[in-house]
């Protein structure tokens, strides 16, 4: 075996706070080969930033480290800043999450990643300049000799990420530490940015640290993955193995919690409770209070990381050699839960009533400048032409990249008022010739769920006041409301007596079911969901996910959601509306779209998800799109996806494609695409 | 339900223990009290009873209160009045006849004070009370709905700044020359509220933002009850703090407008008159100041207590990082 490169020793992290010391990381051990990719999971709060940081040396002083760092035999920890300025950078670079915090934002891209290079060597600034170039190009910058010279702020999310990975490799380091370097893109743009990585990490040969929350990514980039909860991690191996054959519950839940893009409407499988607080950590495992296959010795004694099946994978857990294969003595470790199905007939989708209508909605904003006479320099075209139904009982979901006009559609429904041009009909009324009146009796039967329950719910209100303030709104009397309050918080899996409290004293996911509480006050018949499970952690987003299902069953709800995930959507949804720069190209059933895209874009799009199983992952083929969305400012001729396409020809440029059903030679199909083009093609 | 049990208690009062005593004591509270009347507990209730836990607050209220029954009864257990003039007793320290002292032309300090603290009680907590609900309903009206009305309103705050307020003072002076004092208390919240109006502009605008204001629009409720409900509450520890200030500056700005002949004239007498006059003389013979002064403060303190404890009581978070 070869040596090192990387190698972590006992590393333990704590900060002081208020309530007591936190305890961020608790002695965690790992080595990173040369030319290896390790891969690190775990929740928020896990501590796996605070890891990749105390290895950088990156931590506020107060920070109280404690253990070994070596890279190269060279011990890390304990180093003055000034020596490790001289390791950092050359030896050690790092990707961020959040690229464009991570920019300076008044000098160009050019300058800053000349600056990487020079202050590592001896070289002139022009040679510097030209490094930069050459490095843009190898990270896939179009026009690099131009681009060199812009600031950060006009190159798109994905473009900073690229520029952020050409200055992580500009000296050629031994290891690239990246911390979430995906999170806050879009999928398509994630695609593009994993394959520029594991590019960068094949020309200069380094050892990569791949830190994220995301199990689908680590399956197709990593070499080795480490699970981290509590501050510890849990379970080590290689990545074949660890998907294969997880041998530490909390694993076991994570993978069976994660809703997969090729399987369909099953239960997802919830780990209960919340991850743990890093201050008063119980005494035994940290994973105890939620894992279903506690013994007593769990909740003595943490146990430690040893060998379990081979030498190279590690768990965490009393009871990892009775675990396999997910169960334990003959049972799976994590039950599946019960969800009742959808009691809905098999009522032809024709003939059941339609909730809402939406024909050719336009929404537009106006472009302005100047601050005392505001002018209108431009239209930013955010939904333009978008026709749909949602009928009782089911639920559509539309998906698409950020900017593509999802969110503005619906809050455009939301507002019942008359759009710019289009009909809006809901519960067969227009929503043109409202009255105030018969507007707002109107929102007794149309509610919503945004994406960060934290947000949406005031934070200083009692959650009782929150859940009864639609019913107040609607003039329902106290005894009533009392009483529905209670009932609802019981629906969404909450006590009663949580009604005294306030939002900030929940857990994410606690939060979320208490905007669905909410949402369903007055037995809504259509449920708007805003990406409702976006801002959760994986464990618990599957239990919001599953409380979703479970109301729709059991209320006959309607829902109209928007995601940018599309595992998600294959789990919720019926009907998915895929939508690009302000039009749907593709819409129809779930299954069939999923199973059969026939737009190129939803082919993209769906290739570009990754999968949490490794050898599949591998042998995927993937779309990988170039460019990005293009600006929505000025109006298309021809078909909007063109620019980015790899069937365009010149009939795209002039004619827009029309919604057409797609071939129908099998029986009458929901589904329809918008391409001249259009064949399928399987790509899940 | 067959979906995922309820949370473990113990996960759920994980919080509480970060929190501390004062979370804690609140579950404990509140479980209680749960188990007896199964009735949730609105919004109003539940700032009613994290104050009533407030031992600073309510010793705030206790003062304020002993203050008013002082300045009310006090007037009675001597037998000075104000105006009264003691022919005998020039510039004399306290005494058993004169508990203050007296005056340099003889008057009872003791009753001055507290004919004077009635007068700045009552104007100090109006004003205050006053010019911050001129202040919200304008700031947060503008910012809220935008448009006309926000430039109007605006438009309102500029003049008000720009214009001077002695000129204002100057044109509405006479008409109010015989009307009673409440006219005056409502001219010095017409002079406090201004800045404040802006601050509260600014902070409704990014509030307006936040997606619980948008879920309380789609829920269909009135704009009037979003700003009641969702926005005023959710800046009230500003709101608080400026109401608790001004009370303290419009005692002491009644003292600049009495000086110009406008509002408390001799010889009526108010906290600041007194202040005013008793400083040139607050070393040589200190009882003319020291318990105007003293009094201003105690008064200032107990209302900054009082505003202290409401905020932590409106503010969840703020009870949390105190304990």
């Amino acid at each position: 075996m070869t040596t090192p490169i990387l190698s972590v020793r006992d590393l333990v992290v704590r900060f002081t706070s208020e309530a007591g010391p936190v305890h961020a990381v608790r002695g965690v051990n790992f080595d990173v080969f040369p030319g290896e990719v390790l891969g690190i999971v775990g929740e928020s709060g896990s501590g796996k930033s605070v890891t990749s940081l105390a290895t950088m040396g990156l931590l506020p002083p107060s920070a109280y480290v404690e253990g070994s760092v070596s890279l190269e035999g060279q011990e890390m920890l304990g180093l003055s800043d000034a020596s490790l300025s001289k390791i950092r950078g050359r030896e050690i670079a790092m990707v961020f999450q959040d690229p464009l915090s991570a920019f300076t934002p008044v000098y160009t891209i050019g300058n800053q990643i000349a600056e990487a290079v020079k202050v590592h060597n001896k070289v002139s600034k022009a040679a510097a300049m030209s490094r930069a170039v050459e490095l843009l190009r190898l990270v896939g910058i179009p026009d690099p000799e131009s681009r060199v010279n812009s600031f950060p702020h006009e190159f798109s999310g994905g473009m900073r990420q690229r520029a952020m990975i050409a200055m992580a490799i500009a000296n050629n380091p031994r290891v690239i530490i990246a911390d979430e370097p995906t999170t806050a893109l879009d999928v398509t743009v994630q695609a593009q940015v994993l394959e520029v990585l594991a590019k960068a990490q094949d020309e200069t040969g380094a050892a990569m640290m791949l830190i994220t929350h995301d199990l689908g990514v680590v399956a197709g980039i990593a070499d080795r993955v480490a699970v981290m909860y509590g501050g510890r991690i849990v379970e080590s191996a290689p990545v074949d193995p660890l998907f294969a054959e997880p041998r530490m519950p909390y694993t076991l839940g994570l993978l069976g919690a994660i809703p997969r893009l090729d399987s369909g409407r099953t239960a997802l499988i919830p780990i209960d409770g919340t991850p743990p607080s890093m201050v008063n950590l119980p005494a035994g495992c940290p994973f105890a209070p939620r894992c279903p296959a506690v013994i007593d010795e769990c909740r003595t004694r943490e146990p430690d990381l040893v060998a379990v099946i081979s030498p190279d994978h590690l768990a965490a857990c009393h009871r990892s050699q009775e675990i396999s294969a997910g169960m334990i003595d003959g049972e799976p470790v994590f039950a599946h839960p019960d969800i009742p199905e959808l009691s809905r007939t098999q009522v032809d989708r024709d003939d059941r009533a339609i909730a809402l209508d939406v024909a050719g909605l336009v929404r537009q904003y106006p472009v302005t400048k100047g601050a005392v006479f505001r002018r209108q320099v431009g239209t930013v075209y955010a939904v333009d032409g978008v026709s749909l139904d949602v009928r009782t009982g089911e639920a559509l979901a539309v998906v698409g990249e950020s900017g593509c006009g999802k969110t503005s559609t619906i809050m455009e429904v939301l507002e019942l008022r008359a759009p710019k041009s289009g009909a809006i009909t809901v519960f067969g009324r227009s929503t043109g010739d409202l009255s105030e009146s018969d507007r707002r009796h109107l929102r007794r039967d149309i509610s919503v769920v945004f994406q960060d329950p934290l947000a949406s719910l005031d934070p200083r209100l009692p959650v009782g006041d929150i859940i009864g303030e639609p019913l107040l709104t609607h003039g329902i009397p106290a005894s009533q409301r009392h009483a529905r309050v209670a009932e609802l918080l019981g629906l969404v899996g909450l006590s009663p007596a949580h009604a005294n409290r306030y939002p900030g004293e929940f857990s994410g996911g606690q939060r979320q079911r208490i905007a669905i509480a909410r949402a369903l006050a007055l037995d809504p018949q259509l449920v708007v969901l805003d990406e409702p499970v976006s801002a959760l952690d994986v464990s618990v987003q599957a239990g919001v996910l599953n409380l979703l299902m479970e109301l729709r069953a059991r209320l006959n709800l309607a829902y109209l959601f928007v995601a940018h995930d599309l595992s998600v959507v294959r789990h919720l949804a019926d009907r998915v509306a895929v939508m690009y720069l302000g039009r749907i190209v593709e819409i129809g059933e779930v299954k069939e779209v999923f199973d059969h895209p026939h737009h190129p874009y939803t082919q993209a799009l769906l290739s570009a998800v990754p999968l949490p199983d490794p050898p599949r992952e591998r042998t995927r083929e993937r779309i990988v799109l170039s460019g990005d969305l293009p600006s929505p400012t000025f109006a298309h001729v021809g078909c909007r996806f063109r620019s980015r396409c790899w069937l365009a020809t010149e009939i795209c440029e002039t004619t827009d494609p029309q919604l057409l059903s797609t071939d129908s030679s099998r029986h009458r199909l929901d589904h329809a695409s918008a391409c001249h083009h259009a064949q399928e093609r399987s790509v899940v | 339900m067959a979906l995922e049990p309820l949370i473990p208690d113990q996960v759920l009062h994980e919080p509480a223990a970060l929190d501390g005593s004062l979370e804690a004591a609140l579950d404990g509270g509140i479980a209680s009290d749960g188990a007896s009347t199964q009735q949730a507990l609105s919004r109003g209730q539940l700032v009613w009873r994290r104050f009533r836990r407030n031992r600073a607050g309510m010793g705030g209220i206790i003062v304020l209160g002993a203050l008013f029954a002082l300045a009310f009864i006090g007037p009675h257990l001597t037998q000075w009045s104000y105006e009264d003039i003691d022919p005998n007793a020039f510039l004399k320290p306290p005494s058993s006849t004169h508990w203050f002292g007296t005056t340099q032309i003889g008057q009872d300090v003791f009753a001055q004070t507290m004919r004077g603290l009635q007068k700045s009680l009552i104007i100090g907590l109006l004003v205050g009370v006053i010019s911050t609900s001129i202040a919200a309903v304008v700031g947060a009206t503008a910012g809220y709905f935008g448009s006309w009305v926000e430039n109007i309103n605006l438009f309102t705050v500029s003049l008000l700044l720009v214009l001077p307020d002695f000129l204002i003072l100057a044109i509405i002076s006479p008409r109010l020359h015989d009307s009673s004092w409440l006219w005056f208390v409502l001219l010095l919240s017409i002079f406090s509220w201004t800045l404040t109006a802006l601050v509260i502009h600014s902070l409704t605008l990014s509030l307006k933002q936040r997606e619980f204001v948008h879920a309380a629009r789609f829920m269909g409720v009135p704009s009037r009850t979003i700003i009641a409900r969702h926005i005023l509450p959710n800046m009230a520890s500003f709101l608080i703090i400026d109401a608790t200030i001004t009370v303290g500056a419009a005692v002491l700005l009644e003292t600049g407008l009495s000086y110009f002949g406008f509002g408390i004239q001799p010889p009526d007498v108010s906290l600041g008159t007194l202040i005013a006059d008793g400083t040139a003389s607050a070393l040589t013979f200190p009882w003319l100041f020291l318990f105007a002064g003293g009094f201003l403060v105690v008064m200032v303190l107990a209302v900054s207590v009082i505003g202290d404890a409401l905020r932590d009581a409106v503010d969840p978070q703020s009870t949390a990082r105190a304990s």
